[in-house]
């Protein structure tokens, strides 16, 4: 009887310390997927971000700044078009 | 050596002392008992809000406003995150990482060391809406009392020239004009929370379960097509300029299915700013009623021809361009004695119209307006559209009668008759303008027969493709261009005044319209005020650009066209 209690006693030791670990290794997994989350948040974020700089970067006001001032293009005169017909 | 009978002999003690130990651990437990009662009892709420104020937190859980697009899935509208930069002043502040700070934002490192020294205590704004970027090389300065405060900021990208359809927010992120305010509702969404366990740390640990997930708002996705917006906003901009005009506004429209491709208006505003000017901030095209003058004679005629009034082939007497009408007079300002119907067209003439139009009954004339749409909501679905106005024929008098059929007496807006102009690019069917992309089929009721709508097509065609038509500024080289040209007079103070309304509407090709294009300019006060001089070189350049993005095939020879752009200098103003 004294055996099977101690044996008892032994398993319940091993079962806390396997609940206290499983608890531990959950909190870190748990930790782990709410910053991966955050990550992901952020990502979709920075995604926006680009989408909103590449709508910028190719609007037609920054490609006309673009022609106008860096390229010195200007619109020709209505005199000096010649409209030429396909082949 | 004592002998034991039996195991439990070991612990046998006396009675004193069996008794003493009872007592002792009955007190302990009792103690303890008692200690646990306080705490879990009487101790309760104090305690468990002590605890979870060092292990659980209650986060916000962001919901996402909606962005909204054009027809090619460019943003027209996106919230972005930006960090409000602040910093609670406690303690002397580290002077040279504050002096890193500005460095890193710009600002003048005097000034801001002057601001924190200035107040003693508290919390002040050292620069809003900073980028994610140097928000984090912010952080990594480690400095004690640097606050960042994350925000959802709305950003335009197409600025001014989509300023009237797409809105704006406020500060607060709630929508307050255009789409924005339309649909506040769909683009927010709703923010959700949740509880969690922290540790030591602050990391999170655990969830608590008690927790409403965040709604994200809904994309909205418009039939704009942001390039022709600017192209639009651009050309309007340039010759409201150039003739000194109060305003104007400007849509094309796809033909076939009434989507709207541009809709833009001059002046306009900002949304990226917090700068506002209520004058600008009006979507003109909609909200903007005006008597159309000219461009409406093409509907008055073409009904007229529908219901049998007149032949195709009549000569119309136009009494050398003046007709009394009770004890008023309807002039022309090219007069001639006798007109084809499509001379009365092409000539715009008032006369000839009033002629026409007069032989439809007041109750005709009125149900041919109704059933376009004057006087009642597109319901486009755009804040601020107007009903325009169009009275009933029984409250016509023999004035009014007349002069309707040209255009008088009754008020629209810009899509009001954009939409009337859909009957003469799809046979005689109206379509209805449409602003949100859908799969929904398009439907149109018949208001005139194909027949009739394709003849006035012809002579609208005239009016700018012919010598001697108003509207030969519209012309586009390689696309015939059927178009009718407006200048009507405003009513000032309840009296028609010298101030004018000019304007514009065609189609493009012709031979098979794929846009329609409405240009309205309010009070164009320099070197002319004419719909044809003013109006005109906007709907040709808009026109030419939408018609070559969207490769519509020529329906005729280049080069014809440049006889007439070298006419141009012999041409006097294009009148009406």
């Amino acid at each position: 009887m004294m055996k099977l209690n101690i044996l008892l006693f032994i398993v319940l030791i091993v079962f806390c310390l396997l609940k206290v670990n499983t608890e531990h290794l959950y909190r870190k997994n748990f930790s782990i997927l709410d910053s991966e989350q955050k990550r992901e948040i952020e990502l979709k974020e920075e995604k926006t971000k680009l989408e909103l700089e590449n709508t910028d970067q190719s609007g037609n006001n920054r490609i006309e700044e673009f022609a106008k001032k860096k390229l010195e293009m200007v619109e020709p005169n209505q005199n000096n078009i010649i409209q030429l017909e396909g082949q | 050596m004592k002998q034991f009978s039996h195991q439990s002999d070991i612990f046998e003690l006396s009675k004193i002392r069996r008794r003493t130990v009872l007592a002792v651990v009955l007190i302990l437990f009792s103690m303890l008992f008692s200690r646990a009662l306080y705490l879990q009892q009487i101790q309760k709420e104090f305690l468990q809000s002590k605890g979870d104020g060092f292990s659980v937190r209650k986060e916000v859980l962001h919901s996402y406003r909606g962005k909204i697009y054009d027809r090619n899935n460019k943003l027209l509208a996106v919230s972005s995150p930006t960090y409000d930069v602040g910093i609670s002043i406690k303690d002397n502040p580290d002077l040279p990482k504050i002096k890193e700070i500005a460095k890193l934002l710009d600002i003048n490192e005097q000034e801001l060391i002057n601001k924190i020294k200035k107040k003693d205590k508290g919390f002040i704004y050292i620069k809003r809406s900073i980028s994610p970027e140097k928000a984090k090389k912010l952080t990594d300065l480690k400095l004690t009392g640097l606050n960042l405060e994350k925000k959802y900021r709305r950003f335009y990208p197409n600025r001014e020239s989509a300023a009237h359809i797409v809105g704006k927010t406020n500060i607060d992120g709630v929508g307050n004009e255009g789409l924005e305010k339309l649909w506040d509702k769909t683009l927010t969404g709703e923010i959700g929370h949740k509880k969690v366990l922290v540790d030591g740390g602050k990391r999170i640990i655990d969830d608590l379960q008690d927790f409403k997930l965040p709604i994200n708002g809904s994309d909205i996705h418009t039939t704009i097509d942001s390039r022709l917006q600017h192209t639009a906003f651009e050309a309007l901009k340039k010759y409201i300029e150039r003739y000194e005009a109060l305003a104007g506004s400007a849509i094309l429209m796809d033909a076939k299915t009434g989507e709207i491709i541009a809709m833009t208006n001059y002046p306009s505003y900002n949304p990226n700013s917090s700068i506002t000017n209520l004058d600008a901030m009006r979507n003109r095209a909609v909200t903007d009623t005006f008597e159309p003058g000219s461009t409406l004679k093409p509907i008055s005629v073409a009904y007229a021809m529908e219901r049998k009034k007149v032949k195709t082939n009549e000569i119309i007497h136009t009494n050398n361009g003046l007709l009394k009408v009770g004890r008023t007079f309807i002039r022309d300002d090219h007069p001639e004695d006798e007109l084809t119907i499509k001379d009365v067209i092409k000539t715009s003439s008032n006369v000839g119209a009033s002629i026409i139009g007069t032989r439809l009954e007041p109750k005709e004339l009125w149900g041919v307006y109704d059933k376009l749409g004057f006087g009642k909501k597109v319901n486009i679905g755009l804040p601020g559209e107007t009903n325009g106005r169009l009275s009933n024929f029984s409250l016509w008098r023999e004035t009014d009668h007349s002069r309707m059929p040209y255009g008088y007496g009754v008020s629209v807006n810009l899509l009001q008759l954009t939409q009337a102009y859909s009957i003469f690019a799809n046979e005689g069917l109206i379509v209805h303008p449409r602003i949100y992309m859908t799969q929904d089929s398009v439907f149109g009721e018949k208001v005139l027969s194909p027949n009739v709508s394709n003849e006035m097509k012809t002579y609208m065609r005239a009016v700018v493709e012919e010598d001697g038509g108003t509207g030969f500024r519209a012309r586009i080289p390689g696309y015939s261009v059927a178009g009718k040209t407006g200048t009507a007079r405003k009513v000032v103070n309840g009296e028609y005044s010298r101030e004018y309304v000019a304007s514009f509407i065609g189609m493009a090709p012709s031979t098979n319209p794929k846009f329609i294009m409405a240009v309205m300019i309010d009070n164009p006060k320099k070197d002319s005020y004419y719909g044809g001089t003013v109006a005109g070189p906007v709907f040709k350049e808009v026109m030419k650009e939408a018609l070559k993005l969207y490769d519509v095939p020529y329906d005729k020879q280049l080069n014809e066209n440049l006889l007439d752009i070298k006419m141009d200098a012999a041409y006097e103003d294009s009148r009406l």
